[in-house]
């Protein structure tokens, strides 16, 4: 494939968009988003379970008079 | 509604750390992927968001990668959005401290979580890509999880250590407000 060939079928709408595009969502896209979200989903758990923990312990800071 | 005696130690105007922390780990959680993304997927190209399902071998496959990592980066970015959120209340809470060195310990801390978490998950368990595919992936996707997941957090840790001893309560600019026992 030529240069201006590729860029031609690199463009928004062309066609290796359009089969990316196709490709995205006809290929398992709930199960890859699922895996895109599942380590934000456990931090967010975690940094809330923290937090809770921190303020639940209620130790006060250090007196540094 | 609390009482609380200023003169006894025990009963001193509490501080609550969590509101600043979470959202200095949730800032730093956001941060972080846009590390990961800005740096490993798009400057240095070692790997894409599912580059170990599909290779980003042509024009098709590479673009197929660039939307799920346009997908990891609008993740990244609702994390700092509501980092900043959180960050905002914080501040307007008298009884949270205002620590410029917890809250960088906590963005540390928070990128480590990250680096940890999405390199047990993604690198390790369902394995939809590496950090630097090849021969001795399994010795840099340890890497990561060891330096850039543990060693940040104990870096996070260490910085907001530091900051959890300097602040005193009260010390935010907005006093803690406190009822004092009038007995």
């Amino acid at each position: 494939m030529t240069y201006l060939a590729v860029l031609a079928a690199a463009c928004p709408d062309c066609l290796a968009g359009r089969e990316a595009r196709a490709l995205v969502v006809s290929d398992a896209f709930w199960l890859h988003a699922w895996y895109a979200a599942l380590p934000f989903a456990v931090v967010t758990v975690v940094v809330r379970w923290f937090a809770r923990r921190l303020d639940d312990a209620g130790d006060p800071p250090e007196d540094t008079r | 509604m609390s009482s609380i005696n200023p003169i006894h130690p025990s009963t001193r105007a509490r501080t609550r750390l969590g509101p600043l922390v979470a959202a200095g780990l949730v800032l730093g959680v956001g941060l972080g992927g846009f590390v990961d993304g800005i740096l490993l997927h798009q400057i240095l190209q070692w790997h894409n968001m599912l580059s170990s399902t599909y290779p980003p071998l042509d024009l098709v496959t590479m673009k197929y990668n660039m939307v799920w990592d346009g997908l990891f980066h609008a993740l990244t970015w609702t994390m700092c959005v509501v980092g900043i959120g959180l960050l905002f209340a914080a501040g307007r809470r008298a009884d949270v401290p205002w620590s410029g060195r917890l809250l960088v310990g906590s963005i540390f801390g928070g990128w480590g979580l990250f680096n940890l978490v999405e390199g047990l998950i993604d690198h390790e368990l369902l394995g939809i890509h590496h950090v630097h595919p090849g021969r001795d992936q399994l010795a840099w996707d340890l890497g990561f999880v060891i330096a850039g997941g543990l060693g940040l957090m104990l870096i996070g840790y260490l910085v907001g250590r530091t900051g959890r001893r300097a602040e005193a309560p009260g010390r935010h600019g907005s006093q803690v407000s406190h009822t004092v026992d009038a007995r």
